[in-house]
């Protein structure tokens, strides 16, 4: 009680001149530091490892600070090759809105004048010859008409139809199928129960780099958007496009995503998995 | 402790222990200064773009630039997509002993990767390059792994690189050098593993390589994390 509070004592002017002292010296050590080590880091640092990459200094301090790419200790490789793409859709935010706002009405007009004769009504396809499209993806069935009409995929009664609509009639169509039919909607029906087949659709098959079927073909699951419903689908179909992609004769997926499965497959997997997914009515 | 002399001793130990402080901080400045010149390391700054959704239809990651390649100045670049779910393409040839750099990109989600045996590590964010520098040391058949899990098909995300001695690497006219036994681009039917490849149900036992195991088989500099990369020239 008797010694004096020590934070309630008068400063003195001394005290006061060496606090000021202090926080300048404080400052200037930090703003010292960020000078010297930020000179050092973008600009000594990189033009000195520049010169040894025969990198000029201002590309070296640009790649160090982040404005051009690479970095300054190594040569940047380049790339001038044309660019070759197996198919022509981009899953920009563009299409994805054309497609999520398009009309169905049109897309169901278009569907019976032209498709049905094929496709069947409401895209139930009696016969094998002509694939199912009723439940199909939006996503799946654009990227495939857009391929018939760029070329990426030929097949001699598609290319010619698909040819004949623009893009918004395309988008019209596929959001029209993707909910055209309560009796038969793909990727609901329940495939044949086989284990070893399950094995390979569910798991996959590591020896061979096969991943599992189910990890993108089955609803909702997340691979690539334009991934096909292929539960229900005719047999013979799925086994023919899974053949076209083992020789090469179908060529339209990105990155070769399926050829690459395929190819790994034998003809009587590729046979038995096309029965699998066909299912039961 | 109390009073002036009690003080002066607390300023006294505190500068001995600032100067502590600031000498260790120097001495890594140091270190990394030194690294930094003569080791080639670098903080991140590759900062690429590359637009996800048109990846396919752009020049540089087109199917067929994918994979080795050797430009005229005879450095080997790597192009590889990594997508759900598989690396394209999923086998590499790289020479050992030389400067490779590996460029990776993802249409889709976050991929990851890391060579078996060697410091070689990465993600793959969508939107950007990752590219990596880096000198296989040994030669022999390395699993390259998806590490970032990207979805139901991660598991099976898998790629193997061949690094093969430098006189064994004799990529074609083109400049392109693919794994033995791939056909590059088009897989005409072939059914099964070829011969010669890598059982890739060994992989729980580890990296399959030959030679003499070395501690430090490659090290990578990364454009995104620093490591530590020796200046090697063929
Ligand atoms: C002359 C008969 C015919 C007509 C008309 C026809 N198609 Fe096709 N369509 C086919 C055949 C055959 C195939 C299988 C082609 C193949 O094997 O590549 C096919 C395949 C498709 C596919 C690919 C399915 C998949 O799962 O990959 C889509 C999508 C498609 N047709 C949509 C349409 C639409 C939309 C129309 C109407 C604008 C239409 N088709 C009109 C015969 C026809
Ligand atoms: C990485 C994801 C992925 C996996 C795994 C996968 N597929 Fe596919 N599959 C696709 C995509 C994407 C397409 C559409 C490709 C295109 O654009 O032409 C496709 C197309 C197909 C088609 C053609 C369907 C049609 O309507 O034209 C069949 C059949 C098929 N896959 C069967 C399989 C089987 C069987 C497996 C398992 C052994 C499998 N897929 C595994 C992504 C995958
Ligand atoms: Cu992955």
């Amino acid at each position: 009680m008797a010694s004096p509070d020590p934070h309630n004592t008068p400063e003195t002017e001394a005290e006061r001149r060496a606090g000021r002292l202090w926080a300048r010296t404080a400052v200037m050590v930090v703003v010292g530091f960020v000078a010297v080590f930020g000179v050092l880091g973008f600009v000594i640092i990189p033009v000195a490892q520049g010169a040894q990459a025969g990198i000029d200094p201002w590309s070296a301090i640009c790649r160090a600070v982040g404005v051009s790419p690479g970095s300054p200790a190594m040569r940047q490789p380049v790339s001038d090759t044309p660019a070759q793409p197996v198919s022509n859709v981009a899953w920009t935010p563009a299409i994805l809105n054309t497609l999520s706002g398009a009309d169905r009405a049109t897309g169901q007009r278009l569907a019976q004048e032209v498709c049905s004769a094929c496709h069947g009504e409401s895209g139930v396809s009696p016969s094998p010859n002509f694939p199912h499209l009723a439940g199909q993806s939006a996503a799946a069935i654009y990227k495939q008409l857009h391929d018939y009409r760029s070329g990426a995929r030929f097949n001699e009664q598609m290319t010619p139809v698909a040819e004949a609509l623009s893009e918004q009639e395309l988008a019209a169509i596929a959001a029209y199928y993707a909910e055209a039919s309560d009796d038969l909607r793909l990727g609901t029906r329940n495939p044949l129960p086989d284990e070893r087949l399950q094995r390979l659709v569910s798991e996959g098959d590591p020896s061979r780099g096969i991943p599992a079927c189910n990890a993108c073909h089955a609803r909702g699951a997340g691979g690539p958007i334009e991934t096909p419903m292929i539960n229900g689908q005719h047999a013979a179909y799925l086994e023919a496009q899974l053949t076209a992609y083992a020789n090469g004769g179908r060529r339209n997926d990105i990155y070769q995503r399926m050829r690459t499965i395929s190819a790994a497959l034998t003809e009587q997997e590729r046979r038995e998995l096309a029965a699998y997914y066909q299912g039961t009515r | 402790m109390s009073g002036p002399e009690g003080e002066e001793k607390v300023v006294k130990s505190e500068l001995r222990w600032a100067l502590a402080a600031g000498a260790v901080v120097f001495i890594i400045f140091a270190a990394v200064l030194w690294a930094a010149i003569t080791m080639r390391m670098n903080p991140p700054s590759n900062i690429e773009h590359a637009d996800p959704a048109t990846l396919h239809m752009q020049g540089e990651f087109t199917e067929s630039n994918l994979g080795t390649t050797v430009e005229p100045d005879g450095r080997v670049t790597v192009r590889m997509v990594a997508t759900q779910f598989a690396f394209v393409p999923n086998c590499l040839m790289v020479p050992q002993g030389r400067e490779v750099t590996f460029r990776f990109v993802s249409p889709d989600v976050i991929h990851g990767i890391l060579i078996t045996g060697t410091n070689v590590n990465t993600m793959i964010v969508p939107g950007y390059v990752a590219q990596v520098h880096t000198v296989f040391r040994q030669s022999g058949d390395m699993l390259m792994p998806c590490h970032e899990f990207c979805g139901l098909g991660h598991s099976e995300m898998i790629a193997r690189v061949q690094v093969v001695p430098a006189d064994q690497f004799r990529p074609g006219p083109d400049g392109r050098a693919h794994c033995e036994g791939q056909t590059p681009l088009v897989n005409t039917a072939a059914p099964g593993v070829p011969a010669g490849d890598v059982d890739a149900g060994a992989q729980a036992q580890g990296p399959l390589v030959s030679g003499e195991p070395s501690p430090d088989p490659a090290q990578a500099t990364q454009d995104a994390v620093a490591a530590a990369q020796p200046a090697t020239g063929e």
